[in-house]
């Protein structure tokens, strides 16, 4: 029985483990698609995140400054993806397939050479008192620090969101440009500040894969965790907490079927390791579903329009 | 915070004798069209100052750029006597100028009391959810507006629409108020109370530029009227000094030599088109259309005159097919075509040029020559059935290019990218390709240069001599008067005047537009 609950709590520490970095991504995606801006890149920022977080790690030895390191990349990419779509108007789902592909390619061209390298990873933190709880204490609180940020960070951006101007601006811009423009809000500042938050989330998501999470450079490591927190983002009808769920879900659920390939399942691996995907995308489904029943969503409703003043016909 | 809501407290205590804001020769051209041109305008604190004119006049356009919204080409802007260049509403707000736009312009998802605090600059950063419900309420009990801070502006009225708009205004402390065509949306008693509201800003002090058409509505309100008349100012004045039949004239033009208008002998064929106590139903329980009876006959051009929102978008739609009449019925050559569909409309030979030219008569992001063939889909030169033959629709554009003198007449070319009045001449041109049983010509002639203007005339007259029965909807007087050989008038979706254009003046036409109160 013990040891079935002690499964149990190596299986949430997992599932916050693996859905630390979709749950940083989306959260950033989140605050960008609020404003009106459509990132479909964020896999490729992730990449780059990733990639440059392991080399600055192994040429500095500082972790931290190797999370730096990647979350800027991650806001230049970002930004330029705001530079194409919010400052010269073009497509957004152009441009982020496009950086999807960018960041792909420069990853896995600069990578070649950290294949095989170790660099000094994220250690755990164990909260006082809190991590020697039984049981608890492992599943919740031996983690390294940005499982902690990503989780602290769902309230706050609900807070910035709904409680302060900044976010009464952001959402302003999403769901109506011109009105928010007419108002005062400088929709064009707003969203490329919105776009740098996003490509700095993603950033550090990718550097918690490579630094954290697998602790070295495989090429093509994020493996679509950037899709699914694009699908995350979209599913939990843009609220936080949604979002929270459906990236542990992801964790958890991979986490899950990693056990049963290591215990010795019958399944085909393959099929296993296509679970968690499957699994977030109809859970969230469900939620979604259910949500837009009862009219509970927060839609942006010029989500992939760009904004000019002065358009006249 | 701000504790309480006082428009520029200092204007309202000091006797001043400059003007809060100096407009000096203020440019805007949209393409070939001069929108303003050369205006000068002065506001003074504590006045309501109408501004006139007709459709195109250019006073939106002043008043955007007033409000930052529009850049200007030239011109200065000077408030409070300081030079200011507005880059956005931003800017504008800053300065204290705020505007009520047509449509409105908030945020309708969130709550009333969210869109008074959004783009603030001096809010706190953290919204206090108890202080912005108390502002908003002690704001909207000032004005006396029953309008709760805390619904969502989706759920409001359109007259509480507005009263959120002015509200989110005040907010800003603006000290000039630009209300655009407030009351066009407005029902009498709303209309009512939006007065009284702007009597209270002005009593504190503040400024209110109102932009009517409605010329009784002006009279009664306004301290200073101005008209302008295509980008023009044509007259300004205080409105004790203003009569009725001069402001009319102004808004028309000169009203010399009308005698001109000879139209031709209206040549009575059979009736055409023949509309029994026709009633249409608008938005928000309106009508826009009233028992509309009228007849059209083979070769004649009725004129259909009115302010704007009198009825002739429903008209047009109505007689288009597109607008299916709630009570009465439509005759197409002795047919009762009541209840039926656009299409068949068409095949009866009824054709439309609406007045919206980008948005419903092109598909902008196709091709000259895919709008040339799209009335026309079913036509046997296109094609057999619903197989199309590229060839052919290229032909077809490339024809209408030549036969319209459309220029560049590549029938590959976009049609986003070809001017107003090009792809005004498309449209006539694919629309009477062949001679149609009847034309609604839906503001034909709106923003077109000379040459277009002098192209679509001649068609429409063309037309007429071949037979169709023309339908036109218009606000130009001169284009009436020169154009039909009858016309009616219409307001608020009734006809309230049937005139001959060489038994009429513009000025009876323009009286007649404002209503049965309003005629001397």
């Amino acid at each position: 029985m013990i040891d079935l609950m002690g499964m149990g709590a190596g299986l949430v520490a997992a599932g916050m483990q693996g859905g630390t970095a979709v749950l940083l991504a989306a959260l950033g995606e989140l605050v960008l698609e609020r404003s009106g801006v459509l990132n479909l890149g964020i896999e490729g920022i992730m990449l780059v995140g990733a990639l440059t977080g392991f080399a600055a790690s192994h040429a500095t030895g500082n972790p931290a400054l190797a999370l730096g390191a990647a979350a800027c990349a991650g806001m230049l990419m970002g930004l330029l993806h705001g530079v194409f779509t919010v400052m010269l108007g073009a497509s957004q789902v152009v441009a982020g397939l496009a950086l999807m592909i960018l960041g792909t390619g420069i990853s896995g061209f600069f990578g070649q050479c950290f294949i095989g390298q170790t660099a000094p990873g994220i250690a755990p933190v164990a909260v006082p008192l809190l991590a020697d709880i039984p049981l608890v204490g492992p599943a919740l609180f031996r983690h390294d620090p940005l499982v902690y940020a990503a989780v602290l960070l769902v309230p706050v951006i609900r807070y910035f969101l709904m409680r302060t101007t900044w976010g009464l601006a952001v959402r302003a811009v999403g769901e109506n440009p011109e009105a928010a423009d007419v108002q005062g809000v400088p929709v064009i500042r707003v969203r490329m500040l919105a776009t740098a938050f996003a490509g700095f989330m993603a950033g550090l998501a990718g550097a918690h894969l490579s630094l954290a999470y697998n602790r070295m450079w495989i090429e093509r490591m994020v493996a679509g965790r950037g899709w699914i927190a694009l699908a995350v983002v979209i599913f939990s009808l843009w609220r936080p907490g949604r979002a929270l769920i459906g990236a542990y879900l992801f964790g958890v659920v991979g986490a899950a079927s990693f056990r049963m390939q290591a215990l010795g399942s019958r399944v085909s691996a393959p099929l296993l390791q296509t679970l968690p995907y499957v699994t977030t995308i109809v859970a969230l489904v469900l939620i979604a579903w259910r949500a837009r029943l009862h009219r509970d969503a927060d839609t942006p409703a010029a989500l992939t329009i760009p904004f000019r003043r002065e358009e006249r016909s | 915070m701000r504790q309480s809501f006082h428009p520029a407290p200092q204007l309202s205590r000091e006797v001043t004798l400059d003007p809060v804001v100096e407009l000096r020769g203020i440019t805007k051209s949209f393409g070939p069209v001069k929108a303003n041109d050369h205006i000068d305008l002065d506001l003074w604190p504590g006045e309501i100052h109408a501004l006139l004119g007709a459709n195109g006049a250019g006073k939106s356009t002043l008043m955007s750029i007033l409000a930052g919204s529009y850049s200007m080409d030239a011109g200065t802007i000077r408030v409070r006597g300081r030079s200011t260049c507005f880059r956005s509403p931003a800017d504008a707000l800053k300065a204290g100028i705020g505007m009520v736009y047509q449509h409105s312009m908030l945020l309708s998802r969130m709550t009333v009391a969210e869109n008074m605090a959004v783009g603030d600059r001096s809010m706190p950063r953290i919204v206090r959810r108890r202080e912005l419900l108390a502002r908003a309420s002690a704001m909207a009990e000032r004005l006396g507006f029953p309008l709760d801070p805390q619904r969502r502006v989706a759920e409001l009225s359109v007259a509480e629409r507005q009263q959120a708009d002015i509200l989110r205004n005040l907010a800003r402390e603006v000290v000039v108020l630009i209300l655009d065509e407030p009351t066009a949306v407005l029902t009498p008693q709303e209309t009512a109370g939006l007065f009284a509201t702007m009597r209270t800003l002005i009593r504190d002090g503040a400024s209110v530029v109102f932009i009517s058409h409605r010329l009784d509505e002006v009279l009664h309100l306004a301290d200073r009227i101005t008209v302008l008349r295509q980008g023009r100012v044509v007259h300004s004045a205080p409105a004790v000094a203003c009569a009725p039949g001069d402001l009319v004239a102004h808004m028309m033009g000169s009203p010399a030599a009308r005698s001109e208008y000879s139209s031709p002998a209206p040549a009575p064929g059979r009736v055409v088109l023949k509309l029994q106590h026709v009633q249409a139903d608008g938005l928000h329980g309106v009508q826009s259309l009233t028992d509309v009876s009228l007849e059209v006959r083979a070769g004649e051009i009725l004129g259909v005159a009115g302010v704007a929102g009198a009825g002739q978008s429903a008209l047009a739609e109505v007689l288009a097919g597109l607008r299916a009449p709630s009570a009465g019925s439509i005759l197409v050559d002795g047919d009762d075509m009541t209840g039926m569909s656009a299409h068949r409309f068409r095949m009866r030979g009824v054709r439309y040029v609406p007045g919206d030219r980008r948005g419903r008569g092109v598909a902008q992001d196709l091709s000259l020559a895919e709008n040339a063939a799209l009335t026309w889909l079913h036509h046997p030169r296109l094609g057999r059935g619903h197989w199309l033959s590229r060839g052919a629709v290229w032909r077809m554009g490339a024809d209408l290019a030549r036969s319209e003198g459309i220029e560049p007449g590549d029938p590959g070319r976009l049609v986003r990218l070809l001017s107003g009045g090009t792809i005004q001449k498309l449209i006539v041109g694919r629309e009477t390709l062949q001679c149609p049983v009847m034309l609604i010509a839906e503001y034909p002639l709106h923003g077109l240069d000379v040459q277009a203007t002098g192209f679509v005339e001649a068609r429409l007259r063309a037309l007429a001599s071949s037979g169709t029965a023309i339908v036109l909807i218009s606000e130009d007087f001169d284009q009436l008067l020169s154009l039909s050989q009858r016309i009616v008038v219409l307001f608020r979706g009734r006809i309230v005047a049937q005139r001959r254009p060489e038994a009429t003046t513009p000025l009876q036409l323009g009286l007649d537009m404002l209503g049965p109160r309003s005629t001397p």
